[in-house]
């Protein structure tokens, strides 16, 4: 049966969120956020002031740093690199992508 | 069901010492992680593998798994003999970190009972916490697990918003505490103005959550669909736009299409191929919305018939034109 769904969609990226929102919402510890944030796996937007804040496309990393450390055994300093590695992956694919749709470009000067 | 060769998935001999076993597996595992790999079956090889790891890991699910017998083929018709695990002692202390809802109907009828009797509670494991005796007595609560899935959709549907059907498959308790895995459909609107690999998250349309626990949450990463014609930045989108050699010398106003439709646009006389023209706001929609970019690629007629040939051949008699000056011939 379909429900249907008029609530709560939530676009993750121009949302701004707390460092006590993502623990909640990510159901990991304080600490682990921290340790993420000393390695650059997630950035908070202002480090001024007390609140940390986040941008709330830092629920989605987390969730995948979650998910290789649980699967895969990686620790901290090596998700960072995983992470790092995945979207420069990324980047490149997407390169490539828009290389094949117009080979013969690659600059143009703007008006 | 269908007969399952752990041993192939993992791609080692029967005989394979442990360590082997967990060497295979991991190696697997990076491989076919799926956030680590964006082909459409590496999830399902990763589950496989994932499974095999679950029974080949342990020396006594290994002992009663080799019982069967070496002789069924992957994806044989199997019924697993009456009391064919009689003798095998389980722990049952493997299963922690594993999902077994996740996990193949071959795996179920094997092991699947023992779980529920030796399982704990956990967060993946809702079908392992759940089933014997004596669980809805006691006071249990815990939270419903997030979903995540992927959702293409095409650079219109960015234009326009969209709706999707995603179907869910949800553990749920039945009237006798057992847990059945069901399909939940929900139907979505994905918002106008959404972007490539952008993260959508409705809250609490994931599990349900079991006693007082909060259900899960939703997460879609949103992909697009590759368009033939328009490339995607950002929220910027460009097309390569062929125009004739009389429209860029002479300039000229023509007709090009964006994802929501023609528009006109104003090619100013000396236009050179990779010129960009910028048709501000036709981009994705948001605030301020992106821009769509139309790269200039100046196509030639085909000197087909005589009328043609004699105008090219009136250009070269006419127009002294270099074009390769700048290479120095």
């Amino acid at each position: 049966m379909a429900e249907q769904q008029k609530q709560s969609v939530i676009v993750l990226d121009e949302e701004e969120i707390t460092l006590a929102d993502l623990t909640r919402t990510c159901r990991v510890r304080t600490e682990w956020v921290m340790e993420l944030v000393d390695e650059g796996v997630i950035e908070p937007r202002s480090h001024a002031g007390p609140q940390w804040r986040f941008s709330a496309t830092s629920i989605v990393r987390i969730q995948k740093a979650q998910r290789l450390q649980s699967d895969l055994g990686v620790n901290v300093p090596g998700i960072a690199l995983a992470l790092q590695l995945l979207d420069r992956i990324d980047n490149l694919e997407s390169r490539l992508r828009a290389a094949s749709v117009r080979p013969e470009l690659h600059d143009h000067d703007d008006d | 069901m269908e007969y399952k060769d752990y041993y192939k998935i993992l791609g080692v001999e029967r005989t394979a010492t442990q360590d082997e076993i967990k060497r295979a597996y991991r190696k697997l595992a990076r491989t076919y992680h799926p956030d680590v790999n964006k082909e459409p079956d590496a999830e399902t090889k990763f589950k496989d593998a994932g499974e095999a790891y679950e029974v080949l890991k342990d020396p006594e699910k290994r002992a009663a798994y080799n019982e069967l017998g070496a002789n069924w083929q992957q994806g044989q018709q199997f019924r697993p003999p009456p009391n064919w695990d009689a003798g095998f002692e389980f722990s049952g202390g493997g299963y922690t970190d594993a999902d077994p809802s996740q996990f193949s109907d071959f795996f179920e009828g094997l092991f699947g009972e023992r779980m529920r009797g030796t399982g704990r509670g956990g967060a993946g494991g809702a079908g392992a916490g759940a089933g014997r005796g004596g669980y809805q007595r006691r006071e249990f609560h815990m939270p419903g697990e997030d979903h995540h899935a992927k959702v293409v959709i095409n650079l219109r549907d960015a234009y326009t918003g969209a709706k999707r059907e995603i179907t869910l498959r949800v553990p749920e308790l039945d009237d006798t505490g057992h847990v059945t895995v069901k399909d939940r459909t929900l139907s979505i609107t994905i918002p106008k103005g959404i972007r490539e690999g952008q993260s959508i998250r409705l809250a609490g349309q994931g599990s349900p959550g079991m006693g007082k626990g909060q259900p899960g949450d939703l997460y879609l990463e949103i992909a697009f669909a590759p368009d033939p014609h328009f490339r995607v930045e950002g929220k910027d989108v460009y097309l390569d736009l062929p125009i004739t050699p009389w429209e860029a010398a002479l300039g000229a106003s023509i007709k090009v299409p964006t994802p929501e439709g023609a528009v006109m646009l104003k090619i100013p006389p000396g236009s050179t191929k990779g010129r960009t023209m910028r048709l501000k706001g036709k981009g994705i929609p948001s605030n301020p919305p992106g821009d769509m970019h139309a790269v200039l690629k100046i196509e030639t007629p085909a000197a087909d018939s005589d009328k043609a040939k004699e105008l090219y051949k009136e250009m070269e008699r006419e127009l002294p034109f270099n074009p390769r000056a700048s290479l120095g011939v």
